[in-house]
């Protein structure tokens, strides 16, 4: 080029330049002044003249470096990487001044949009440039895509925001919308629904709806394919700016760290309802575990490129550079075992869960041990339960007689139960019944004549009961409550509510009590005074003024037949006395004494539990009992204790079982189906191995050359298969042991806040159970490595085998 | 495979001219003592679709320490092919390979590994370098390879791109380097275990005449003073006609073998300004 003929390119474009400079400083001015003024309708104009001024701008850097060198770039340089740190900045700002904007009570459009401006300048500027030098550089410009797409993503939102500026400074100036306010917010509404809608409405207002949602369209779309480029775009800021970046939020995310190691609780309190801190607690901690490991890998590498040569190579091949992080193939199939790891784990978990769930609630309700008989009853048991008793590891035993039986309420068809009578004195320690009881209590079995003394809110299932999320204790207490208007309030003695106040469950809150007193006192009032009383007849009062036998139900049958406790109800035996056209069954009234909620299902339907005497007595078992329940110290010697208590009894007609052999079924089912899932998703990490081994026959083709000049320096076969063995040994220990961590942040996060709900109706239990088993966790982590290491053997021997000649000559 | 402009097994023309080769007969030409390799009946014999293709047809060569050797011939006359079963990376068809008497042929894998690994070092055409690791990692990987004690060994790596004139550029990784310095790189990595021998198979086939010359001079500059061997594989006259002892090979026999009075290669500066 003539140097004539440049200084007449450069002088062009500093007549660009400096038209640029000048038109972008008018522009703005303008803005400002006109948008104070009466012309504020046009004080987009300014907007206008500062676009045209950019224009210009970007023509003037294009002459100067475009005509000036004629070469084609093969580095985007600086707008490549100062792009997305503007684009980041100006969405950032963005999005903090919608949320500033959110606050305010009267918003003045003009001031947000004079706040967003200059980055928005700055960005349009920006992203001008960078399309000048994406439009000169070669083809093989690094980041030549990324960074095109975002220039015109920029522009494109850019454009949409000084768009609706100029529709909301024209609507806001309009003569049209008179006194209409920016803001008449509902105040449940985000901030951001809060601003869009004030906008909306200004512009509907202004008849410009329809250049808004010009503007928003371009704007959205401007915005997503922003954030998608700035994200493609983080690679190429120059390595320093990137490694600062990084160090802010490792700064960040410590101080966080430490801030929240002192001030939020990482485990939620038992039953808590609103988890939002340790959540965070946790969100922090991950993050910071996350960049510790990011920091720590390449530090792990480094160390062990320091040791052995094949640890080195496997190490470094894994990476592909020093000081690099991983390369695509590695991380992918470390990211392969990492997720099969973690939903293995996870899983397994979960089973874990319910499998602990099931044996909580079987080892609450159900004895340790059972002694009965395969069929039938046995007598001569006062002296086996003696025995049973004297046995160091039994804490408890109790005998029980049970019997299938019918029920049938007032209001309800019969459903089938098992009745069984008990003995309320000894049951506690034999089972968790008595502390499972939601309303009445297992002593008034023996005293069923207090029943009817029990004060209102025992009787109707307690008004002010102890909320649950459950839906079915809801309905219960709503049941009771809708019909606790027609009940009888009886009379209060201080006993009857002393012994209605213990199996109220414990969380009572003092102010119950005594709002319970006040409708007893009420209650007991107007029954002196006999007129407000509800109507009823005089019969069914009578009735229910009867002693009758207590029985404790299932919160699940209770239901079901719409029982409450003080409810009368008759029980039916199928095996009744012989008449004249066949057995008829014998029927007997029980009074309601009690209802109780285990959390199994199976329980709460089915049990109906009396007195021993007088189920006995109703089920014609004479004196004898079908069994004999013991509890244990230490539940895990249930089958050792099993065999001590066979042979101590000394009684062949009897069995004894543990609770383990009990539900055998049960628990089986479990096994299987933990079994089932186990292999299941091992073959998950068995596809994931696949992945490894693909990657590694790859890379064992792509590196033949690299085996040739190993060898040819010295490498045994052996080393060549160690290289090999190494990197699946890294992938797999590296895939692993992230998978794992991920799988305990998703078992924490589900263990204790409880987050994934299931149906309540269909598994008995409103969150996912998740049981964490270390031994588990520490097997898939064994079985993912060892799969990883397994499946390297046969590229690594692969690759052992090339002959250096071979080798060599690929290239 | 870049053809040569002329045609070097032409004794003539690998001469240049200028030297007056003298034919003498095998052996006892030298008076040096016992020859590190003798080649003794080599052959080689590949099977290449179904038809057995015979690469080398008997070859007897000695070559005695301290040479600076020339192998050169027209492709495919099987120069490549020797150099590879010298330097065990191969196994002949027959015949026999001996170093210092002893017939390495019969080593097991292992073994050779290691004879490979200690004594014998390699200078290839594409320089072969690993492009995963930095200079001195590269120059380090033979010692790495024997397990060696990273810190003297680091110091050895050090000095020898020193001596090739690299120590700029120790923590460059083979993509960030020129093809000459690539093959300086892969020069010092031959060396780094002191090798008896080291085998280059045509070590400036790719570079450029300035580089080309450097890497003639170093190999004549560190042949003078640490008396290493050099055995080279060449389509350059110009390399050629620098070396003491021409081998040339047709049809995988050798043609001829002249020791030819040298042309002055070690007199030249043996450092290259990188």
């Amino acid at each position: 080029m003539e140097p004539s003929e440049r200084r007449g390119v450069r002088d062009r474009s500093l007549v660009h330049a400096a038209a640029g400079v000048v038109l972008v400083c008018a522009g703005v001015v303008t803005h400002r002044a006109l948008l104070g003024s009466l012309a504020a309708r046009w004080a987009s104009v300014g907007v206008l003249i500062a676009l045209w001024g950019s224009l210009h701008l970007g023509l003037g850097i294009g002459a100067w470096r475009g005509e000036s060198e004629r070469e084609r770039w093969l580095h985007l340089g600086w707008p490549a990487w100062v792009l997305p740190i503007v684009a980041l900045a100006h969405v950032a700002t963005g999005g903090l001044l919608v949320a500033w904007v959110g606050q305010q009570a009267a918003p003045d459009p003009a001031s947000l949009w004079l706040l967003h401006g200059p980055s928005a300048l700055a960005l349009s500027l920006v992203a001008a440039a960078a399309l000048e030098r994406a439009s000169q550089a070669a083809a093989e410009a690094r980041g030549l895509v990324r960074t095109t797409v975002g220039a015109l993503a920029a522009l494109t939102l850019v454009s949409g925001e000084w768009i609706a500026a100029a529709v909301v400074s024209y609507a806001d100036h309009a003569p049209s919308v008179g006194d209409l306010e920016f803001t008449f917010a509902m105040p449940d509404e985000s901030p951001i629904q809060r601003v869009l809608q004030s906008v909306d409405s200004l512009a509907a207002a202004a008849g410009l709806s329809a250049p808004l949602y010009v503007a928003a369209a371009l704007a959205g779309l401007g915005l997503a394919a922003q954030l998608f480029t700035i994200v493609a775009a983080f690679w190429l800021i120059p390595e320093r700016i990137r490694r600062g970046f990084w160090l802010v939020v490792d700064a960040i995310a410590t101080l966080l760290f430490v801030g929240a190691l002192w001030t939020l609780p990482f485990v939620p309190e038992e039953d808590a309802r609103d988890v939002t801190l340790p959540a965070i607690a946790l969100a922090i901690t991950t993050l910071f575990v996350v960049r510790v490991l990011f920091r720590a890998i390449p530090r792990l590498l480094d160390a062990l490129e320091t040791s052995r040569f094949e640890v080195m190579a496997a190490a470094r091949m894994l990476r592909a550079k020093k000081s690099g992080f991983l390369t695509a193939i590695g991380g992918l199939s470390i990211l392969a075992v990492s997720f099969s790891s973690c939903t293995l784990a996870t899983t397994l978990s979960v089973m874990g869960g319910f499998r602990a769930d099931l044996q909580q609630k079987i080892l609450g309700n159900h004895a340790h041990v059972v002694i009965d008989r395969t069929h039938g009853t046995f007598g001569d048991w006062q002296r086996t339960l003696e025995r049973v008793r004297d046995d160091r590891a039994v804490s408890g035993a109790s005998p029980y007689v049970s019997g299938e039986v019918m029920l049938t309420s007032a209001l309800e068809s019969p459903g089938g139960a098992e009745l069984r009578g008990i003995d309320p004195d000894t049951l506690g320690d034999a089972t968790d019944l008595p502390r499972n009881m939601r309303f009445g209590s297992l002593d008034l079995l023996r005293h069923p004549e207090r029943i009817l003394d029990l004060p209102i809110g025992v009787r109707t299932g307690s008004l002010l009961g102890p909320s649950s999320s459950l839906d079915v204790e809801e309905d219960v207490e709503r049941d009771a409550g809708a019909r606790g208007d027609a009940a009888d309030g009886g009379e209060v003695r201080p006993s009857a509510l002393e012994l209605a106040d213990r199996p109220l469950r414990d969380d009572a809150v003092s102010g119950r009590d005594s709002i319970l007193d006040e409708i007893d006192r009420l209650l007991d009032g107007l029954d002196r005074d006999g007129t407000a009383r509800p109507a009823r007849s005089n019969g069914a009062r009578e009735a229910e003024r009867d002693v009758l036998p207590g029985l404790v139900i299932g919160q699940e049958l209770a239901r079901s037949l719409r029982l409450h406790v003080g409810d009368e109800v008759t029980v039916v035996s199928p095996n009744g006395e012989l008449g004249p056209t066949g057995p008829i069954p014998r029927t007997r009234a029980f009074r309601i004494a009690g209802i109780f909620y285990t959390g199994m299902f199976e329980y709460d339907m089915r049990m109906a539990y009396a007195e021993l005497t007088t189920a006995q007595g109703f089920l014609r078992t004479g004196d004898e009992i079908t069994g004999i329940e013991a509890r244990l110290h230490d539940w895990r010697e249930a089958d050792r204790v099993a065999d001590a208590l066979r042979r101590a009894i000394r009684r062949d007609d009897l069995r004894v079982r543990s609770w383990r052999e009990v539900n055998r079924n049960l628990f089986g089912a479990l096994e299987l189906e933990k079994l089932a899932m186990f292999i299941t998703l091992g073959i998950a990490i068995l596809v994931a191995s696949f992945c490894i081994f693909a990657a590694l026959v790859l890379m064992v083709q792509e590196k033949g050359r690299e085996i040739g000049i190993l060898k040819a320096m010295g490498a045994e076969d052996g080393a060549i298969v160690r290289i090999f063995l190494s990197q699946g040994l890294l992938i797999g220990v590296l895939g692993a042991s992230t998978g794992l961590g991920l799988g305990y942040l998703v078992c924490f996060a589900a263990e204790h806040f409880k987050f994934i709900r299931v149906n309540p109706e269909v598994y008995y239990i409103d969150h996912l159970p998740v049981s964490v088993d270390a031994s588990e966790f520490a097997w898939v982590g064994v079985a993912a490595v060892v799969v990883c290491v397994l499946a390297t053997i046969y590229p690594a021997v692969l690759g052992s085998r090339l002959r250096p000649v071979e080798a060599l000559r690929q290239s | 495979m870049r053809e040569p402009s002329e045609t070097p097994n032409d004794p003539g023309a690998s001469a240049g001219g200028v030297a007056e080769p003298i034919a003498l007969p095998e052996g006892a030409r030298r008076a040096e003592g016992s020859p590190l390799v003798r080649a003794s009946r080599v052959t080689k014999r590949f099977l290449h679709e179904g038809r057995e293709v015979e690469i080398l047809r008997g070859i007897d060569l000695d070559v005695y320490p301290g040479e600076m050797l020339a192998v050169v011939g027209a492709s495919g006359a099987g120069k490549s092919t020797l150099l590879y079963l010298l330097g065990t990376l191969d196994l002949p068809t027959s015949g026999t390979i001996a170093y210092d008497g002893e017939d390495v042929t019969r080593y097991s894998s292992a073994r050779l590994s290691a004879f490979r690994n200690e004594k014998l070092g390699f200078v290839f055409q594409f320089h072969h370098l690993l492009p995963e690791f930095t200079a001195l990692e590269n120059v380090m990987m033979p010692g790495l390879i024997r397990g060696a004690a990273r810190a003297p060994l680091t110091r050895r790596a050090k000095e020898l791109l020193e001596e090739v004139g690299l120590e700029g550029r120790l923590g460059h990784r083979p993509g960030e380097m020129s093809g000459g310095e690539q093959q300086r790189v892969a020069l010092a990595r031959a060396l780094v275990m002191s090798p008896k021998l080291v085998l280059a198979d045509e070590p400036t086939g790719n570079l450029d005449s300035k580089n080309s010359a450097a890497i003639q001079d170093l190999f004549f500059s560190l042949n003078e003073r640490l008396g290493t061997t050099f055995l080279v594989v060449t389509h350059s006259s110009e390399l050629a006609g620098r070396m003491r002892r021409v081998v040339t090979m047709r049809d995988g026999r050798i043609d001829s073998d002249e020791a030819v009075a040298p042309r002055g290669g070690a007199s030249e500066p043996p450092r290259v300004e990188p």
